[in-house]
């Protein structure tokens, strides 16, 4: 007897119940459906995530003070003023794997503009600082090196600010804005560029290093220069690893950072920040997937259910097909292509539901989603091994059945 | 050597902690082309009987030969294969697929045979011809009369040209009218050859049969030659 034959009969079985096959094949596909679109809901957070490390640019590298601990209470990163710009400058004209660097002081004031206010981060950096970050003006232009050299006056808003201190239709390009009271001229507005994990990119504005230092930090050359970070950008994505061991090498030299005495600085780099914010997604994805697997197993549950049910019902069908020579395999095999059927047409469904729902998931949420061929082969080959192992049990019920009970059932 | 080969078969089932002897060493010997009815009333082991000599079921003990092959020693999926081969049942209850047409329903066995598709339908049109439904070959169980459905019953029997047609109160479910017809087909079948036996609690029924055993208490009591026919 051939396997075309038993699936004819197993169809046939699937067939006259039409109404119970196709609740039984909608737990599979509620199932399948949700672990395609949760999974693609977490790969495109995923993908987001890369975009952004890409859009930061993953060449680079950040370098912060270390922390100090009076009285054994850390201050956190950051707090030791042991950072100058002598050091960013060591770091950008020693380091060979270094093409450029950007000293950054930054605080928050409070700035002005025809009787609006708002407070902000004043970062005050170097021209460099748009190629680092890969981040640019929409609207006018950057400060220069002129402008750094002369102590201009300027200043570049992100479009956070502008929206907050200027009138809606306002060019605030050549307009006047007071920083913590002290007169700036506006050259241009950043691009729009989002949250990226620990702050706010568009809520900031940019002011020379040398005008911030002069009238609005109060140091100067006499006092160090310190800094707060050092952006730093490897001449590739290769070379970040070297810039790191070079950049540590001419820190320690220069801090005389030698055992017993730790290093006073911290080096990030951009692909570390956006690896510990990828874990966070991967423990979503992985959450997602858990659910979706949990509905899948309630599905494959059904199929066991229904098909013991089916059993029962149709004893006496199997006491006729045993009389009439069946044996044990293909009572068994019927029973089990019934149930592998229902769930491969659940998991064949399931996967394109699945599809429609991660489209429109992304068109109406307007989130990224991304359906990975590997999760609708999972998906199919899930759908096989749950039709399989939920009607094995089943099937052995129906297949030991005595001939005579079975027949004498109503 | 004849075709059925009953040896001292005995059958003990345990209901409840109390064995029950159904069978207490029975002997009997059914030829070739013999019309053998088994009487007995309800509970006489007449069923058990039934269901040893069509491999339904194992003897506890004793030795049944089948076509010159011993069968009690056979496993489950053996014996399936015996019924298939051998054996042809007509039940009481037609026992038909309600959702099969009758064609279906008759091709069944040899489905599980084995047999090509083109020759399983080839042979279950010829059958159902057999049996005068050759124009009903289309219609499911409830679009036919009781009469009818047995019709499809013994053709099914017959598909896979058994040696022993099994037919256990065939005869039942059915008005006097339409009982004497099927009568009359297995009368048939019997002068075309085949062996066939029935097993009823009904004398009229049973007198149509050359030979008669009666069956009490696990013991048959009588075993003679049908004076009527």
């Amino acid at each position: 007897m051939g396997f075309t034959e038993l699936v004819a009969i197993a169809w046939q079985g699937i067939i006259d119940n039409r109404m119970r096959s196709m609740l039984t094949v909608l737990g599979i596909i509620i199932g399948i459906a949700s672990v395609i679109v949760l999974l693609a809901i977490g790969q495109g957070a995923k993908l987001e995530t890369q975009k952004q490390i890409q859009s930061l640019g993953s060449n680079l590298i950040y370098i912060r003070p270390g922390s100090v601990s009076p009285s054994s209470v850390s201050l956190g990163q950051g707090s030791a003023a042991t950072l100058t710009y002598a050091d960013s400058v060591a770091v950008g004209t020693i380091c060979p794997a270094v093409s450029d660097v950007a000293a950054v002081y930054n605080s928050m004031f409070q700035v002005q503009h025809s009787g609006m206010n708002t407070s902000t981060s004043i970062v005050a950096t170097e021209p460099a600082y748009c190629d680092i970050r890969n981040f640019h003006t929409v609207k006018g232009r950057f400060f220069t090196q002129a402008d750094c050299d002369s102590y201009a006056r300027v200043c570049v808003m992100g479009d956070g600010v502008v929206a907050n201190i200027f009138g809606e239709d306002e060019d605030p390009v050549g307009k006047s804005v007071l920083i913590r009271g002290e007169l700036f001229t506006v050259l241009g507005v950043m691009e729009h560029k989002g949250m990226t994990p620990y702050n706010d990119n568009d809520d900031q504005v940019f002011v020379p290093l040398t005008t911030g230092y002069n009238t609005l930090f109060g140091s100067n050359a006499a006092t160090g220069r310190i800094v707060k970070s050092i952006l730093v950008q490897a001449k590739s994505e290769d070379e970040v690893t070297q810039a790191e061991f070079q950049i540590t090498n001419v820190l320690r030299q220069r801090h005389k950072c030698m055992p017993p005495i730790g290093d006073d600085f911290v080096i990030r780099t951009q692909v570390e920040i956006m690896q510990a914010a990828q874990s966070v997604t991967e423990v979503f994805t992985l959450l997602l997937g858990t659910t979706a697997g949990i509905s899948l197993l309630v599905g494959g549950i059904g199929i066991m259910n229904i098909m013991l049910v089916s059993v029962t019902e149709r004893t006496r069908e199997i006491g006729i097909r045993k009389a009439i020579g069946a044996r044990y395999y293909q009572i068994m095999a019927q029973f089990i292509i019934e149930a592998m059927v229902l769930s491969l047409a659940g998991g064949v469904i399931g996967i394109l539901v699945g599809l429609l729902g991660a489209a429109l998931v992304g068109s109406l949420a307007k989130w990224t989603t991304e359906v990975t061929p590997l999760s609708v082969l999972l998906s199919f080959f899930v759908s096989i091994a749950i039709g399989l192992f939920f009607g094995i049990y089943p099937a052995r019920q129906a297949a030991r059945l005595d001939p005579i009970t079975a027949l004498r059932a109503e | 050597m004849a075709l059925i080969e009953f040896k001292e078969i005995t059958k003990t089932y345990i209901l409840g902690s109390e064995p029950v002897h159904a069978l207490k060493g029975v002997n009997l010997s059914i030829e070739q082309g013999e019309y053998v009815a088994i009487m007995g009333t309800s509970g006489s082991g007449k069923s058990t009987m039934m269901h040893i000599i069509g491999c339904l079921d194992k003897p506890s003990s004793g030795q049944y030969v089948l076509d010159n092959q011993a069968v009690q020693d056979l496993s489950e999926d053996d014996l399936a294969v015996v019924r298939n081969q051998a054996i042809g049942f007509i039940f009481q209850q037609f026992n038909l697929l309600p959702q099969m047409t009758a064609l279906q329903n008759v091709v069944l066995p040899l489905t599980y045979a084995g047999v090509a598709k083109a020759e399983r339908i080839s042979r279950g049109e010829e059958v159902l011809k057999q049996v005068g439904l050759g124009d009903r070959i289309g219609h499911k169980p409830t679009q036919l009369s009781g009469g009818q459905q047995q019709r499809v019953s013994i053709a099914r029997a017959l598909a896979n040209r058994p040696k022993i047609l099994l037919a256990d109160e065939p005869t039942g479910a059915l008005d006097s009218h339409t009982a004497a017809d099927i009568m009359k087909l297995i009368d048939e079948l019997v002068a075309g050859g085949m062996t066939v036996v029935v097993v009823t609690h009904d004398a009229e029924i049973a007198s149509n049969a050359r030979r008669i055993v009666r069956v009490k208490d696990g013991v048959i009591i009588s075993d003679q030659a049908n004076s009527a026919n």
